[in-house]
């Protein structure tokens, strides 16, 4: 991409990819429009994404769905309190060679794939879920002393099931941050149960089909995961970015009611980032090569409300992270327009 | 510095583009400017407008107060327009933040200026806003050069100043009437006398009434002496300049009155206690209210019945008591007023005030003096003419214990009626 010619037909090609992949998925998952929007735009834009939802929803399916639509190999990981972090990365074995001496192999875990499901995550063991918090983080593993580097893309869907907390370890707010968004998805409308009712229980089940070559799949992900980077952001945008994040730390002094009541921590750097990433592949969508202040709204929820550490009193309140990710974006606003 | 900076960052920006930007913030500026200067303008003139019927209408306190608080209005006013204009103020980066809000350009025009490091979707950034060029226009982001509403304002403050000016000459105050009564003013008839607010009633006592009856210190307001101001502060001076330049001579002619009306009452007050008669002697300040107010009266001049005044005003015109020389059989050399040191061209037109005192016959009732009138007519002439007809008393016999009683009682004499037995 040299010229503004190449740059437009780089754009309709992410575009219509974009759009290709979801058409795939929606042949298959009924409804979560928005949840499968973002959970894609997580992954052209390169992070991590968190579901929260009850079992059944779907979340494996979308998760499969993608992989199968972009070409790209998928594995699932069922998280278990007795799940080894070996059991996720991959471990070393002794094996013969061709000379018949005798070696360690390294045996790839199920981390070694392009989409990963990390299905409960919150019932493997804090130690286990490191393992897997580091291959996202740094995109490779390290056993016995060796990195191994995991094939790009790298992207890593791990769900939370709100019910059936006994027995479970949950996140650590670190642990939390390194996922781009967190994706609540809700139960079926009737409407939605009922056109899943019929596309699920037929003879001939509705297949996806690949949009990408499974050969140039990973370089054509990667390109567009570039070109999202190269989107241009205007300082006015990058400034309103860092005051939205700012509004959310309680001792900033920013005056959200909320905020001050409520938050114990607020949301750190890698909000900011999450933000502007998630909003230039919106730019994109939206056949634009800059980021709109627009863009960075919608994507604030997603990107805010996992990171915000929640106090007592909001407990006791039941005021949720929603709530207060909105305060604060009207806060933002107000301070634009003055 | 800066604008190295800027030109600097400007790199890659079509020309057309910066130009049509400087364009919509020359635009801009000139409306942001106005919206600063015209309320500015409306305080100034309306606080002008106040300050000057102030000034006409007003003492010097008052004056002083009115010109003070619109003095603070426009500091205020002043003080806060250039604070939300400084606010509102566009730097280039700000404006085509504006611009891109505006007219919905989506942060096109933004990203553009601000974003200088070159790339392919860069580039196409330009080549796009280069059609967009067309939605963000001068005059269709800022659609009016002149607000409305402040250029409202500001007319509409001039508008009443230029109002209060033209109205001016008819808030020359009217000279008061004297009224000088050589009685204590409590015990004066002035009602017929007090209608007016210009007019002063000096009673014997030192008293003094307006129109209502009481003392309004108009007189004294207007010649800017009555409420304790420094005649040569500034504020007196001010308020002066405003009388010339509005009333021009007319105001030195009511001054010169009122200067007069204000000494005849100081006059009047230090002759407290010194007049024995009540009777009430009116000067007109005016020429040709004295008899108007004579016929309002029903009083006449009656100088025989009246001992002779004293004139204590030391020519200044003023009746004190008594027959005034106006009223006598000579007429008072200072009838056209006082002399005057100018020299008059004939091209100037000068003031002939008529001073004439008139005696007048005070109000409320004569002593009686002189031969008792003569008794009225009977009313029934036909009975006075016939003889009453005379009964004769009945007599009854008085027994000796109760004659004593009985004429002592009968007794035509003085004896107090304490003694009766």
């Amino acid at each position: 991409m040299t010229t503004s010619l190449d740059a437009a037909r780089a754009m309709r090609d992410f575009r219509e990819t974009f759009a290709a992949v979801r058409a795939e998925i929606g042949r298959v998952v009924v409804g979560h429009d928005a949840a499968i929007e973002t959970i894609m735009t997580a992954f052209f834009a390169g992070g991590h994404v968190l579901i929260e939802g009850v079992p059944g929803t779907g979340k494996t399916l979308i998760v499969r769905s993608l992989a199968q639509a972009l070409g790209l190999s998928f594995s699932r990981i069922q998280f278990t309190v007795d799940l080894m972090p070996a059991d996720v990365t991959g471990t070393r074995i002794v094996s013969e060679n061709a000379d018949g001496r005798r070696e360690f192999t390294f045996v790839p875990g199920p981390v070694f794939a392009h989409v990963v499901l990390a299905d409960e995550v919150n019932r493997a063991t804090p130690k286990t879920q490191s393992s897997l918090l580091e291959a996202m983080a740094e995109q490779q593993v390290t056993v016995a002393g060796t990195t191994y580097p995991l094939a790009a893309p790298f992207f890593v869907l791990a769900t939370l099931n709100p019910i059936e907390m006994e027995g479970t370890y949950q996140l650590p707010e670190a642990q939390l941050d390194r996922f781009l968004f967190k994706v609540r998805l809700d139960y079926p409308s009737q409407e939605e149960l009922e056109r899943i009712v019929a596309a699920t229980t037929q003879a001939d089940l509705p297949a996806v089909q690949r949009v990408l070559d499974p050969d140039e799949a990973p370089a054509r992900v990667e390109a567009h995961k570039r070109l999202v980077r190269e989107v241009l952001v205007a300082p006015h945008v990058e400034r309103y970015v860092a005051r939205l994040v700012h509004l959310t730390v309680p001792a900033s002094g920013g005056d959200v009611d909320a905020v001050t009541r409520y938050v114990a921590f607020g949301a750190s750097p890698r909000a900011a980032q999450a933000l502007v990433l998630g909003a230039k592949v919106l730019a994109l969508l939206d056949d634009r090569p800059h980021v709109a202040i627009e863009d960075v709204d919608r994507m604030a929820r997603e990107a805010l409300r996992h990171r915000l550490v929640l106090n007592f009193a909001a407990e006791a309140g039941g005021v949720d992270a929603e709530r207060i990710v909105d305060e604060v974006l009207a806060a933002a606003r107000r301070l634009r327009a003055a | 510095m800066r604008r190295a900076r800027a030109s600097a960052g400007a790199v890659g920006v079509d020309p057309q583009i910066l130009d049509q930007l400087r364009r919509v913030r020359w635009r801009r500026t000139a409306r942001e400017v106005q919206r600063i200067v015209h309320p500015v303008v409306a305080a100034a003139g309306t606080g002008a407008a106040l300050a000057v019927l102030a000034a006409l209408r007003g003492g010097t306190l008052a004056f002083i107060a009115v010109a003070g608080a619109a003095a603070v209005g426009l500091l205020v006013t002043l003080v806060v327009a250039i604070r939300s204009g400084w606010r509102r103020r566009l730097s280039r980066e700000r404006a085509v933040v504006w611009i891109d809000d505006t007219a919905g350009l989506r942060g096109a025009l933004a990203t553009l200026v601000g974003v200088r490091t070159p790339s392919p979707l860069r580039d196409l950034l330009a080549v796009r806003n280069r059609f967009l060029l067309r939605n963000w226009t001068p005059e269709r982001v800022v659609p009016a050069v002149i607000p409305v509403a402040s250029c409202c304002a500001a007319v509409a403050g001039l508008a009443v100043l230029a109002l209060v000016v033209a109205i001016a000459p008819r808030l020359l105050p009217a000279p008061p009437e004297i009224v000088v009564a050589d009685t204590p003013l409590v015990a004066a008839d002035t009602r017929g006398l007090a209608t007016r607010g210009d007019r002063l009633v000096v009673g014997r006592d030192g008293g003094i009434r307006g129109g209502d009856g009481v003392h309004d210190g108009h007189a004294t307001r207007a010649i800017g002496g009555g409420d304790g101001a420094n005649a040569t502060s500034w504020p007196t001076i001010a308020q002066e300049r405003i009388r010339r330049s509005l009333w021009g001579e007319a105001w030195d002619r009511v001054r010169d009155e009122l200067a007069r009306a204000e000494e005849t009452r100081r006059r009047a007050a230090g002759r407290t206690g010194r007049q024995p008669d009540a009777r009430l002697a009116t000067r007109g300040g005016r020429p040709g209210s004295e008899p108007a107010i004579a016929a309002e009266q029903g009083l006449a001049n009656d100088a025989g019945a009246e001992p002779p005044a004293t004139d204590e005003d030391g020519g200044n015109g003023i009746a004190t008591a008594g027959p005034g020389s106006g009223a006598g059989d000579a007429t008072d050399d200072r009838l056209f007023g006082s002399p005057q040191d100018e020299v008059h061209t004939a091209a100037d037109p000068f003031a002939l005030a008529l001073a004439a005192r008139v005696h007048t016959r005070g109000a409320g009732p004569r002593p009686p003096s002189g031969e008792a009138p003569e008794a009225s007519p009977d009313e029934r002439p036909d009975l006075a003419a016939r003889q009453r007809r005379e009964d004769a008393a009945h007599r009854m016999s008085v027994g000796p214990a109760y004659e004593r009683i009985v004429r002592s009682l009968y007794a035509h004499d003085a004896t107090p009626k304490g003694d009766t037995p």
